[in-house]
C-alpha cells in the first residue's frame, strides 16, 4: 500500500491484476474524466494523437502541450503525479459511487451510440436495464398549472407502464415528473449538472435521496463539482442519451429544453410533445417543435403504442415471467396496468375535472368552474366572464378551493386544479 | 426686582409648566440664562434684547439674571422669547406688577420686536386650562389654534409694543380676519368611483375601514394600489371631535399645524417614501418630535413598494401596531406619542411585477422568494387583509358601468362601526382588529357547521393558530358589515379569501 505512492505510477495498469482489459482502460478514463475541463473532445483528441489510453497517459508534459492549451495540459499531469488515482478511484467505491467508462460493458447501450458521448459517468444507484424502456420528461423549470399537471400525470402513467422516467431533476417540469414517478412506485434516473454527491436544486433532495434507491443518479462530473450555468447544457445530452424517447411538457421559445430537445432528434431519438395554446408563451417552443414535425403526445399509452415500446413492455414481461432470474438483478417490474386502453382512460379521466362529480356541483360552481383554468385568472377576469357578482363569486371560489377543485395561486389569483 | 412669568414646555406630547424667573439687581452689567438649556433657548437673550430695544425700552446696564425652572428639564424651542421679555419688563415695573398673573406666556421674538409663531400652542393651551389660568397671551398667528379649546381667553399679539399696552392697561390688539381660506372638505377627497373594476380590492379596502384592520396590497405596477390606498380615508368614518383634538395636537407640536385650517378634520395619509429614515418613521430626533406612525394617527399609514423599504424600517413598526403608541425612550427622557393607525401596505407580488401572469413574469422562484422575504414574518402577522389588484385592460377602462362611490361605501362602514361600538362599550379597545384573543370565543362564536367549515380549510389551507384567528376577526368585521350577529358560512367563505396570501408560487 505504502509504496504506491512512491513508485511514481509508471503505470497504473500494473497495479493490480486484471482479467479484463477494460479494467486497465476505466482506470485511464477516469483519471482523464476526474480532471476539470477535459470533456470527450480533448479525449478524443488526445487518443488520436497517442492511438491509446496507455499511450496518453505515458505522455509528458511538452508532448501534451503540443496538442492542449497549457493550462489543461498542466492540469492532467498534476493529477498524474500529485496524488493518487487509485486511492481516490477506491474512495470513489467507498463513497458508493460507481464509475463507468466506455469500456466497461454495463455502460449503458443507449448512451454509447450517441455523438459526444461522455467517456465515462458516475453513477449513485443502478444504471437503467437495457431491456426497459426509458422515456425523459423534460420542460420549463418555471412551469404553468397545466404543465404541472401533465408532468406529474406523465411521471406517475410512465411509472405505472414500467417506464423509466430520465430527467435532470431541475425545479419545475423535471422534478415534478421525477417525484411522481417515484411516489407511484416507478424507477427514475436523475442526471445532474454537477458532481452525484451534490444536490442541486436543494430543495428535490427527496427526489434526490429516494432515486439513488429507486433508479440512481447519474452525472458526467466527478464528485465535488458545483452546479455551474455551463455544465447544465452539457448534461442534457446524457438526458436524451440515456432515453429512448423524449416527451417535452412545456418549453418556451429559445429554451434550455428546446436544445435538449435538438440533442434528442440529433441522437436519432424520437421526440415527442405535449401541445398547448397558442397564446401561452410556455407552450410556444413545444407548439413550433410540433410544427416542425415532432411527435404530438396525447396519452401516455398513446406515446408507447406509437414508438413500439408497448410490445418492448409486453415483450419484457413475458421473459420476466417465464424466466425469473435471468436478468441481471432483476428488479420487480413496477405494477403495469397492461392495457393501454385503461391508462388513456385514466389520463383522460383526469384531464376533465369536472368528470363524475359535475352532479354535485350547482349551476354556478360549474359556470366558475368552466371559466377557471390552468393559467391563473383574477375576480376581475371572472367577473367579465361568469358575470356573477363579485361576493358571491368569491364565495363560490372558496368552496371550490375547499374542494380541492381550484386553489389560489396568490392574493385574488386562481388556477383549476385536477 | 423681580418676576415669575408662566410658560410650558413640550416633552413629546406631554406638557410641563415652566416658570421664567427674572431677576434684576446691581453688579456687573450682563444677561445671564439658566437652567438646562438648549442653544436656541440661550440665544433667547440677544434677540430679547434687541426685541426690547426696537420696542423702545433700553436695558439698564444692570445685572440681569433669568432662569428657567424647573431647571432639571431641558428646554428647547424658541417659545421662552416672549416670557422672558415679559419678565424683564415686569422686574423693570414697565408693565404693572400682577399684570401676567393667572396667564400663560409664549412666543418668539423678532429683532424688530415681532411676535412669530410657534408649535404645539393647542397642547400648550389645554395645559394651561388644566392647571386653571385663565389667559394666554401667544403670537397672533396661532391665535386660531388656540381658540380652539374653550373657556380661557386667548389673546393673540403681533408684537411688543402692542403686548405691551396690553399688559399696561389692557387695550386687546384687534386685527381684521383674514378670510380663511375655504377648509379642505370632505369633498375634496378622492372617490373610489373612479377606479373601475377592482372589485376584490375595493371590497378589501371596505372591509378594512370598517374593522380598521391593516391591509396589504399586491399587485402588477400601475393596476392602481396607490389609487386605492389615497381613497381609503374618504371611507373611514369622519374624525370625531375628540380625535380631532388628538390629532390636531399632534401636528401642533410637529408644527405642521396651518393657520388657515387649524383644526385637523380629515383623517390623516401619510405616505412616506421608502428612503425613511427610522426617527422621521417612527419620531425622535435630538428635540423628539412624532414620527410619521404618530402623524397618521386615527388616519392611515401607507408604505408604497413596502419590499423596497428596508427591513429594519419596516420591523420597526412591529411594536407600535401591535400597542398602538410608540415609546420612545432617550436620555433626556422617555418620550410617548400616540399611533393608532392603520397600516396599508402596497407592494408587487415579485421584482418584475406581473406574477402570477406568466406571461410576462419573468422572475425566478428563488427571486419571488427573496423579494417577498424582505418582509418579515412577523409584520405579515400584523396584517389581516390581503387584496389583489388585477391589471387593468383596456377595454375594462372604457366600461361604461357605474362603479359605486366612496359616500355609498362609508355608510356601511360606519354601520359597522356603530355595531362595534355597541359591542365594545366599557372595552379598552373599539374595533375588531384590536380585539383580544380571549375575547374572540365570546365575540366570535362558530355554529357547528361554521366550524366544520374552518376545521376543513385549517387542513386544507395549512392555516397557522394565528392566521385562524385573523380569519375569524375579519368574518366577524364582515358579519359586522351586513348587520349580523352571528358569524355565518358566507363570511367565513369571504374571509377566508381575504388572508393573506401569496407566499405559493408556481413550482416546486
Amino acid at each position: 500500500m505504502q509504496d504506491r505512492r512512491g513508485k511514481a505510477l509508471g503505470d497504473i495498469g500494473k497495479k493490480r491484476l486484471y482479467k479484463e482489459n477494460w479494467e486497465k482502460q476505466q482506470i485511464y478514463v477516469y483519471w482523464l474524466t476526474s480532471v476539470e475541463g477535459i470533456g470527450s473532445r480533448t479525449i478524443e483528441k488526445l487518443l488520436q494523437h497517442a492511438g491509446t489510453l496507455k499511450a496518453v497517459y505515458e505522455m509528458n508534459l511538452p508532448d501534451m502541450m503540443e496538442i492542449l492549451p497549457q493550462s489543461k495540459a498542466k492540469a492532467l499531469i498534476n493529477a498524474k503525479t500529485e496524488y493518487d488515482i487509485w486511492e481516490r478511484y477506491e474512495k470513489l467505491e467507498k463513497m458508493g459511487i460507481c464509475f463507468y467508462s466506455v469500456y466497461h460493458p454495463d455502460y449503458p447501450r443507449r448512451l454509447k451510440n450517441i455523438p459526444d458521448k461522455p467517456y465515462g459517468i458516475y453513477v449513485e444507484g443502478e444504471l437503467p436495464e437495457e431491456g426497459i424502456p426509458s422515456i425523459a420528461v423534460i420542460g420549463a423549470r418555471q412551469c404553468s398549472s397545466y404543465g404541472r399537471f401533465m408532468a406529474e400525470v406523465c411521471g406517475r402513467e410512465l411509472a405505472k407502464a414500467g417506464v423509466n422516467v430520465i430527467s435532470g431533476m431541475a425545479r419545475g417540469i423535471d422534478g415534478i415528473s421525477q417525484k411522481a414517478a417515484l411516489d407511484a412506485g416507478g424507477k427514475t434516473y436523475a442526471v445532474l449538472g454537477c458532481g452525484t454527491d451534490i444536490c442541486y436544486p436543494p430543495e428535490n433532495s427527496h427526489i434526490y435521496i429516494k432515486a439513488k434507491e429507486n433508479g440512481a443518479v447519474i452525472s458526467e462530473y466527478p464528485p465535488g463539482v458545483p452546479p455551474a450555468p455551463r455544465l447544465f447544457p452539457r448534461r442534457n445530452r446524457i438526458i436524451s442519451g440515456l432515453a429512448d424517447v423524449a416527451l417535452i411538457i412545456e418549453a418556451r421559445m429559445k429554451s434550455g429544453t428546446l436544445i435538449t430537445a435538438d440533442m434528442a432528434l440529433e441522437q436519432g431519438k424520437d421526440v415527442y410533445v405535449l401541445p398547448g395554446r397558442i397564446t401561452d408563451p410556455l407552450s410556444q417552443g413545444c407548439n413550433q417543435m410540433l410544427k416542425q414535425g415532432a411527435g404530438l403526445f396525447h396519452s401516455v399509452a398513446g406515446l408507447l403504442e406509437e414508438t413500439g415500446l408497448l410490445a418492448q413492455i409486453s415483450c419484457r414481461k413475458e421473459t420476466v415471467c417465464n424466466g425469473q432470474g435471468q436478468q441481471r438483478k432483476t428488479g420487480k417490474l413496477p405494477e403495469s396496468k397492461g392495457q393501454g386502453g385503461d391508462e388513456k382512460d385514466s389520463v383522460c379521466r383526469q384531464m376533465q375535472p369536472e368528470g363524475g362529480t359535475a352532479g354535485e356541483d350547482t349551476g354556478l360552481e360549474k359556470r366558475v368552474l368552466n371559466a377557471l383554468d390552468f393559467y391563473p385568472k383574477d375576480t376581475d377576469g371572472l367577473i367579465q366572464e361568469t358575470r356573477i357578482e363579485y361576493r358571491q363569486l368569491i364565495r363560490i371560489l372558496t368552496r371550490l378551493c375547499l374542494a380541492g377543485k381550484a386553489s389560489r395561486l396568490s392574493a385574488n389569483h386562481f388556477v383549476k386544479r385536477v | 426686582m423681580f418676576s415669575t412669568i408662566t410658560s410650558a414646555a413640550i416633552l413629546g406630547m406631554d406638557v410641563v409648566l415652566v416658570h421664567v424667573e427674572v431677576d434684576i439687581a446691581q453688579g456687573l452689567p450682563g444677561f445671564m440664562l439658566v437652567g438646562y438649556l438648549s442653544s436656541e433657548v440661550r440665544e433667547a437673550g440677544e434677540r430679547v434684547r434687541v426685541a426690547l430695544k426696537n420696542a423702545g425700552i433700553t436695558l439698564p446696564a444692570m445685572r440681569i439674571t433669568v432662569n428657567l425652572s424647573p431647571a432639571n428639564i431641558k428646554k428647547e424651542g424658541t417659545a421662552y422669547d416672549l416670557p422672558i421679555a415679559a419678565g424683564i419688563l415686569e422686574a423693570l415695573g414697565h408693565i404693572p406688577r400682577g399684570s401676567t398673573e393667572g396667564m400663560m406666556i409664549a412666543g418668539e421674538l423678532g429683532l424688530n420686536g415681532g411676535i412669530n409663531p410657534v408649535r404645539g400652542v393647542l397642547p400648550l393651551v389645554r395645559k394651561a386650562k388644566e392647571e386653571g389660568y385663565r389667559r394666554c397671551l401667544l403670537p397672533k398667528e396661532n391665535y386660531k389654534e388656540g381658540m380652539l379649546i374653550d373657556g380661557i381667553e386667548i389673546i393673540g399679539m403681533p408684537g411688543l409694543k402692542e403686548s405691551i399696552e396690553y399688559l399696561k392697561c389692557g387695550k386687546k390688539y384687534i386685527w381684521e380676519e383674514e378670510t380663511a381660506k375655504e377648509e379642505k372638505g370632505e369633498g375634496s377627497l378622492p372617490d373610489f368611483s373612479e377606479i373601475k373594476g377592482q372589485a376584490a380590492a375595493k371590497r378589501a379596502a371596505e372591509i378594512a375601514a370598517a374593522g380598521f384592520h391593516n391591509l396589504l396590497l399586491t399587485g402588477p405596477p400601475g393596476s392602481g394600489k396607490t389609487m386605492i390606498a389615497k381613497r381609503i380615508p374618504g371611507i373611514l368614518p369622519p374624525l370625531t371631535e375628540q380625535e380631532e383634538l388628538e390629532v390636531s395636537s399632534i401636528y401642533s407640536i410637529a408644527g405642521l399645524l396651518s393657520n388657515a385650517c387649524s383644526l385637523v378634520k380629515q383623517r390623516p395619509f401619510m405616505d412616506p417614501h421608502h428612503t425613511i429614515t427610522a426617527q422621521a418613521l417612527v419620531g425622535g430626533g435630538k428635540t423628539v418630535r412624532p414620527g410619521i406612525i404618530s402623524l397618521a394617527h386615527k388616519g392611515i399609514l401607507f408604505l408604497d413598494e413596502l419590499p423596497e423599504f428596508k427591513p429594519n424600517m419596516i420591523n420597526l413598526l412591529r411594536q407600535p401596531l401591535e400597542e398602538k403608541k410608540i415609546c420612545i425612550a432617550r436620555l433626556g427622557g422617555n418620550y410617548i406619542f400616540p399611533a393608532d393607525c392603520m397600516f396599508v401596505a402596497a407592494m408587487n407580488p415579485c421584482p418584475c411585477g406581473y406574477y402570477p401572469d406568466i406571461g410576462r413574469c419573468s422572475c425566478t422562484v428563488q427571486k419571488i422568494k427573496r423579494y417577498q422575504g424582505r418582509i418579515s414574518g412577523p409584520v405579515l402577522d400584523r396584517i389581516d387583509l390581503c387584496a389583489g389588484v388585477s391589471r387593468v385592460s383596456p377595454t375594462q377602462l372604457s366600461w361604461a358601468t357605474k362603479e359605486e362611490t366612496s359616500a355609498c361605501i362609508r355608510n356601511r362602514v360606519m354601520q359597522a362601526r356603530r355595531m362595534q361600538d355597541e359591542r365594545y362599550a366599557g372595552k379598552d379597545y373599539k374595533y375588531n382588529a384590536l380585539m383580544p384573543q380571549p375575547d374572540l370565543k365570546s365575540y366570535c362564536m362558530l355554529g357547528k357547521k361554521e366550524e366544520r367549515m374552518m376545521e376543513k380549510a385549517f387542513l386544507s389551507m395549512q392555516l397557522s393558530a394565528r392566521g385562524y384567528y385573523r380569519i375569524l376577526k375579519v368574518a366577524r368585521t364582515i358579519a359586522d358589515l351586513d348587520g349580523s350577529e352571528k358569524i355565518g358560512e358566507i363570511h367565513l367563505e369571504e374571509a377566508l379569501e381575504c388572508r393573506i396570501g401569496g407566499e405559493k408560487h408556481w413550482e416546486i
